[in-house]
């Protein structure tokens, strides 16, 4: 007499691992276990399950996280609340804005919000600067060209240098090995320059360069000047 | 806040790392990962309602994912189709062999089973046999109904049982 469908070997398989987890009614055990006293081949394959949950629990086991992580996490932490920030709602690397909604948002709010207006415009106004200024100094560096007065050199006419492959090969992965470093540290160097570089080179100095023109305004004009607040405040610092 | 958080770091670092490292396969960039995902929390804290477990698995695997992705396309660019060595848990300060059978060959070719295994079966086995979670927390990090969940750990389960049958001495099944 055949078997009912569900005792044949292929769905006594099935059922295999949810027998060893305990997810099936008492019905299906009965049928299951009279199945594998008639069957040794799905009772090897029984005895491959268990053995196979006691290689993984024994093989993969939990792994302890090295303490310099959570120290370096909690530091962060304790340190934002240190500084009055507390805890920002939001992470900045999950944010999808436009990138000129998020420079807008940088450049009034978080970045240089806490800027005077004209210290802000001292700041962009040098980020331009060297927008322009940088990529036109590494042109000159790069492909130099004739100088006033002098006359650019005579193209050499004729067949073009030749390659070999090998060397096309070469300069080729040298490209793609570049391409891939940028790639790879883009984001976070992005992040440095906007938070350290730009920070601490420019908007910093800019800001105090700012400071100490408005202090001098109100010394020369003020009669009160002694009245500001005391260098050792900080905040009537020069630069 | 900051002693919650602390709490909440203390209770899953652990628990983070690892499944970084069997995802990523290298200590170091699960190191990486596990402060990433750490310092996310952090941020998110104050907006976070649900558990603070099922929202660190769901963002670590998320995450691991970017890297993976990166790494492949790093190596493309590279034109280097090699993967790199089978990642190997008993490197560092954890038990050497004595306390565990890593060395032996059946640990590798688990091991090596494991990576090998496409998703979602890799990380539910993971969060089920190496974190021992229950079904309905995978069902809840993972964003999956729970009887996804239990089908995918018996496939992935069957997947390693049918790489590993030679291996673990059995007979073939008829």
């Amino acid at each position: 007499m055949p078997r009912p469908a569900e005792t044949t070997c292929p769905a006594v398989r099935d059922r295999l691992d949810p027998l060893l987890d305990g997810d099936l009614t008492r019905a299906e055990v009965s049928r299951l276990h009279a199945h594998l006293e008639d069957c040794p081949a799905c009772r090897e394959e029984l005895r491959l399950a268990r053995d196979l949950r006691r290689a993984l629990r024994d093989g993969l086991p939990t792994l302890e996280c090295p303490p310099e992580v959570s120290a370096r996490v909690l530091a962060i932490a304790r340190d934002e609340v240190a500084r009055g920030g507390a805890h920002r709602a939001t992470d900045r690397t999950d944010r999808r804005e436009p990138l000129a909604e998020r420079l807008w948002t940088w450049l009034t709010g978080g970045g240089l919000g806490h800027l005077r207006p004209a210290a802000t415009l001292a700041a962009v106004a040098a980020l331009l600067l060297l927008l322009v200024a940088v990529p036109l100094a590494l042109r000159e560096v790069l492909f130099p060209g004739p100088g006033p007065g002098q006359t650019a050199p005579e193209v050499a006419t004729g067949s073009a240098p030749e390659y070999t492959d090998e060397e096309i090969a070469q300069a080729e992965r040298q490209a793609r090995l570049v391409l891939a470093a940028v790639a790879q540290v883009g984001r976070g160097a992005g992040r440095t320059v906007r938070d350290e570089v730009f920070e601490e080179a420019l908007a910093q100095p800019a800001r105090r360069v700012m400071e100490s023109l408005q202090g001098g305004a109100t010394e020369a004009s003020g009669p009160h000047a002694s009245d500001r607040p005391s260098e050792a405040d900080g905040s009537g610092r020069r630069p | 806040m900051l002693e919650r958080f602390q709490t909440i770091v203390q209770e899953n670092q652990n628990r983070v790392y690892t499944l970084a490292c069997y995802l990523l396969g290298d200590r170091e960039e699960a190191a990486d990962a596990t402060q990433e995902v750490l310092l996310r929390l952090w941020r998110h804290l104050g907006e976070l309602d649900t558990n603070a477990g099922a929202w660190l698995t769901r963002v670590t695997r998320n995450y691991c994912f970017d890297q993976l992705r990166k790494r492949r396309s790093t190596r493309q660019a590279l034109g280097d189709q090699q993967e790199p060595e089978i990642f190997d848990y008993t490197e560092g300060d954890d038990p050497g062999p004595e306390h565990h059978a890593a060395s032996s060959d059946l640990m590798r070719h688990l091991q090596h089973a494991m990576r090998e295994l496409g998703e979602p079966y890799k990380s539910v086995l993971i969060l089920r046999e190496v974190q021992e979670m229950k079904y309905k927390e995978i069902s809840e990090a993972l964003d999956m109904p729970i009887n996804t969940v239990k089908v995918n750990i018996h496939r992935g389960r069957r997947m390693l049982r049918d790489r590993l049958r030679e291996v673990m001495g059995h007979a073939t099944a008829c």
